[in-house]
């Protein structure tokens, strides 16, 4: 699968699922836990553009209160930040994954520095359009 | 009635004066004694007619000095106004009720389990009745799982309550300062007052 470039995406988006990620930004960078509807993340999903209407979600969320926006260079000096594989079914052109965060469960301080640092990275936040 | 007179009390934070048995009952013999006591290196005279009730105990005496200090500074410094502590437990209880009442998402629990809401609850309610410091109002967000995050934030400086859905899960506090961040997993009220007031007692 290929790298995401800051070149082309200069900016990644998290898109916001629950009000209170407008004012607690850390908690929108740490990766879920398995459940009975899907395996434990190993990613965290971002979108490439967010040009977002009050009828069209890009994240293709059910709830989504906006993004947060980071520098794709800021994240890509730290991790990597991969697209969907053209391959897969599941493949959506505008959607990539951070990789190489730590794992829910695994190191807490590690989980909790990382969420830190991407919280730190945000540039803006975009509410979504009404 | 007596006055008394304040000046440079920066020594120590009143969090430390609580762990050191010696400094202890010195601020304990110094309210029964009428005593100096230190405070930013400012000197007033504070009519303390109306706080009398409170010098008894060191507990109240924590309370009463963060109460009286910034009106000693605001009278020193004409208008200065320190940033006000956030010192009750109130409004983030009050936000963790409306948490009980989100709508859920499918792969998404935006409601915390009845498990998580009252761990978080007794956590931060007894937080709130030791000095805090200057903690900012914290938010919170659900995991998604059904737990709860509290946040204190201010800058680089934080505080974070982390409450897991059930009691199996792992439940901490994690504290990032200008020098060092750690994760504590005995959490109590009054362990999370004291990563509050550590971060935030400046």
């Amino acid at each position: 699968m290929a790298d995401v470039s800051h070149l082309d995406h200069p900016s990644l988006y998290r898109a916001i699922r629950t009000r209170s990620w407008l004012t607690q930004w850390s908690a929108a960078f740490k990766l879920r836990a398995p459940s009975d509807q899907r395996p434990a993340e190993i990613g965290l999903s971002v979108i490439l553009s967010a040009d977002c209407s009050k009828l069209v979600c890009h994240a293709e969320q059910s709830r989504c209160f906006g993004e947060l926006v980071v520098e794709t260079l800021a994240v890509t000096s730290r991790w990597r930040v991969e697209l969907d594989d053209p391959e897969d079914v599941t493949h959506y052109p505008n959607h990539a994954n951070i990789l190489g965060l730590p794992l829910h469960g695994s190191d807490d301080l590690a989980i909790e520095e990382t969420a830190s640092a991407l919280a730190d990275m945000v540039t803006s936040l975009q509410n979504r359009p009404s | 009635m007596p006055n008394m007179l304040i000046t440079e009390c920066a020594h120590h934070r009143p969090d430390e004066w609580l762990r050191e048995p010696v400094l202890r009952e010195s601020v304990r013999q110094a309210v029964h004694d009428w005593v100096l006591f230190p405070h930013k290196g400012y000197r007033a005279v504070v009519n303390t007619s109306v706080h009398q009730r409170h010098k008894r105990q060191v507990h109240g005496f924590i309370v009463y000095t963060d109460s009286i200090c910034p009106r000693a500074s605001e009278l020193l410094l004409g208008g200065y106004v320190r940033p006000e502590p956030s010192q009750t437990a109130q409004p983030i209880l009050r936000e963790l009720e409306v948490m009980l009442h989100d709508e859920d998402e499918l792969d998404f629990l935006h409601r915390p389990t009845q498990y998580a809401y009252d761990f978080a609850r007794q956590i931060i309610g007894a937080s709130y009745t030791h000095y805090v410091g200057s903690a900012p109002v914290a938010t919170l967000a659900p995991d998604g799982e059904g737990g709860i995050v509290a946040e204190w934030k201010d800058g680089r400086r934080t505080v974070r309550l982390i409450v897991s859905a059930n009691q199996e899960g792992k439940s901490y506090v994690y504290s990032r300062g200008p020098s060092r961040s750690l994760v504590d997993y005995s959490v109590t009220g009054l362990m999370l007052s004291q990563q509050l007031s550590s971060i935030f007692g400046d």
